[in-house]
């Protein structure tokens, strides 16, 4: 007799003939398993252990052929260590640094400072109309000059 | 079996070394407890999530009161 599955969907012929033929499905009830009772405990940390500092990471007892990652909790670093699989072999110790993906890096800096010391455009109609202050500048700055050389002229005349 | 038990946890405050020493069958010479954990985890008596587990204990204020920690 074929045990019913709840977990996946039972296949069933189509053909009527057939169907009379199937045992009638029996309701089952779930029962508890033990398993559901002694359920493992969870890591605290999600698998990282969480140290104080580097020398407690360095310090930390890990057995043969082990490794196990550290988080800093006063920096922001994160440590493993790994144990060789005999006492002849020295433990690896590393360190890396966490960096903020979304915070400004040096990368990023440089990018911004490109952005910054781009070029501004103006447009022609302002172009024109700068021309035209400089002109009527320039005009002016003629016009006072000619008249102080006629004052000039007028001076040495009188002499 | 609960006074061998208070009994047991006197005894594991005032001297934990000397218990754990007659649990585990330590050496003598052994007293730093990252020794001991390593001697423990070389000779196979406890596993390496044994370890990371009670050492996240002292995070646990509730351990941290009954053992006078930080």
């Amino acid at each position: 007799m074929a045990y019913p599955n709840n977990y996946y969907p039972q296949f069933y012929p189509q053909n009527p003939q057939l169907q009379t033929m199937q045992p009638p499905v029996m309701p089952t009830v779930q029962i508890p398993t033990p398993q559901m009772a002694t359920q493992q405990i969870e890591p605290l940390s999600g698998g990282l252990v969480n140290v104080r500092n580097e020398t407690e990471a360095r310090n930390y007892p890990v057995g043969y052929g082990k490794s196990v990652t550290f988080k800093d909790e006063t920096a922001p670093y994160v440590y493993t260590k790994t144990m060789g699989f005999s006492q002849l072999e020295q433990p690896r110790f590393e360190k890396y640094r966490l960096v903020r993906e979304d915070a400004e890096t040096p990368n990023n800096a440089v990018e911004n400072a490109k952005t910054e010391n781009l070029p501004t455009y103006a447009e022609k109609a302002e172009i024109e109309d700068v021309r035209t202050e400089i002109k009527a500048i320039k005009d002016d700055i003629a016009k006072l000059k000619s008249i102080k050389k006629k004052r000039e002229v007028i001076l040495d005349d009188d002499e | 079996m609960m006074n061998s038990l208070l009994n047991t946890f006197q005894l594991l405050k005032s001297d934990p070394i000397s218990v754990l020493s007659k649990r585990f069958n330590l050496p003598k010479d052994l007293k730093n407890p990252n020794d001991i954990i390593q001697h423990l985890l070389n000779t196979g008596q406890v596993s390496q999530e044994q370890v990371n587990q009670a050492m996240q204990l002292r995070n646990n204020p509730v351990i941290q009161q009954m053992f006078h920690l930080r």
